[in-house]
């Protein structure tokens, strides 16, 4: 076995802070979009109610995402696809519900994303799950699950992801272009998942060429790049018919 | 007088009929009665009857789906769950094989999952359209304290059980 710098580290925090990191990190990407929201001038009750829905909304599509594809509500654990699933549903609704700033939401939430999802992967570092392909070199890392020697993956993505997270904020806060900005998070944050898959070690398991994980995100990639559209397109135009109705009387 | 007061047959009414009423010699509370306001609705141009108060415009209330929305709401809030946590516990006690129970599972946690989620946003649809709403509000805080209630109990739960599971020497997650 070799010995490394995370030897120490890894055993002595173990798994139970696995659902608490989850959490945490989701509920700091919750206030930071609402800070977000705030500065772009959405109002207090849409802000309020769109953090509440949104976070429910990611709590129940990451846990039973997880139950949808494996088929065992026993092995509670936490999707990221299903996650990010349920923050476009719980945005996409509250712009719905609210019509307030629609574009502005939109690109709330898809900037903060890549933040929760880097932070969580932090709990997956410690707890040993997701873990990456077999790795000698300076940064490799050693579970007491399998005492392997792996490469990082998990906390390369927890870089990776905050590093996108600031990409998009600062592109949000200078260009002012909240749609330009959520379709290139949307892109980068794709084409990253992508190709970190190929760093686990579960990708290579599967006999198919692209995992169950890469499928996912571009499945969500998808979904998320239609619902912007829907946000520029059909909502705007929705909105300026309503406005010509109420005035004509 | 200008051409486009004359135009405006809304502004004739109140410059005309004073002077009127100040040359035969009438009581001088006769002008306040005619006043724009006492106008029916009904023969006020579209310009006019803008510019009045919605409840003498007459403009029928709009239907309240106050209640059916909360309820709905509830319904789906406690329905959901209970529909879906019961089978799945039955068909976990009768140890059914894999193949059998995952797609069983599968479709039970997902429609959880929407009735849930669809109660959530009733209970803010109704909060956004009817801020009054006592209903609305006790859901509110009904599911706000039940979140956070459900998101302790997770935390909790995934701890100790990870920690039985270090103390049986079994693997954690995968």
């Amino acid at each position: 076995m070799k010995a490394t710098i995370f030897d120490n580290y890894i055993k002595s925090l173990h798994f139970p802070f696995y659902s608490t990191i989850v959490i945490g990190s989701i509920l700091l990407g919750v206030i930071l979009a609402c800070i977000i929201m705030y500065r772009e001038g959405l109002k207090r009750t849409s802000i309020i109610y769109t953090a509440f829905l949104t976070f429910v909304c990611i709590m129940v599509c990451g846990l039973s995402l997880q139950i949808w594809l494996t088929g065992d509500p026993r092995r509670l654990a936490f999707t990221g696809a299903g996650g990010a699933l349920g923050l476009l549903i719980g945005a996409f609704s509250s712009i719905f519900i609210h019509r307030d700033h629609e574009k502005e939401m939109m690109a709330s939430w898809v900037v903060t994303a890549p933040l929760m999802y880097g932070l969580a992967k932090t709990a997956c570092h410690i707890s040993g799950c997701c873990v990456g392909i077999p790795y000698h070199g300076k940064w490799a890392v050693v579970y007491e699950s399998d005492l392997i020697s792996r490469f990082p993956v998990q906390l390369s993505e927890s870089l990776l992801f905050t590093l996108i997270f600031l990409i998009g904020l600062f592109m949000l806060l200078i260009s002012g272009k909240p749609l330009l900005t959520s379709r290139v998070v949307i892109v980068i944050s794709v084409i990253a998942k992508f190709s970190m898959d190929y760093l686990r070690d579960g990708h290579y398991l599967a006999k198919s060429p692209l995992s169950q994980n890469q499928i996912l995100a571009l499945i969500c990639g998808v979904i998320a790049l239609g619902l912007v559209e829907i946000v520029n397109n059909i909502l705007g135009k929705k909105q300026v018919k309503g406005e010509s109705k109420i005035y004509h009387g | 007088m200008d051409n486009n007061e004359t135009n405006n047959p809304y502004t004739q009414t109140v410059e005309v009929t004073p002077q009127a009423t100040h040359s035969d010699n009438a009581p001088q509370t006769a002008p306040a009665d005619i006043t724009p306001q006492h106008v029916p609705a009904s023969e006020l141009p579209p310009e006019a009857l803008r510019t009045l108060p919605r409840d003498e415009a007459q403009v029928p209330e709009p239907k309240s789906y106050e209640k059916l929305l909360c309820f709905l709401s509830l319904g789906l809030y406690v329905f959901g769950p209970t529909a879906s946590g019961i089978p799945m516990y039955i068909v976990e006690s009768m140890n059914l094989q894999s193949d059998v129970s995952s797609p069983i599972f599968s479709v039970l946690s997902s429609f959880g999952s929407v009735t849930y989620i669809a109660a959530w946003v009733l209970m803010i649809i109704a909060r956004v359209k009817y801020k009054k709403s006592v209903f609305a509000k006790v859901l509110m805080w009904v599911y706000i304290g039940m979140l956070v209630a459900a998101v302790i109990l997770v935390i909790v739960l995934v701890a100790t059980c990870i920690n039985a599971l270090n103390n049986c020497n079994c693997s954690g997650m995968g």
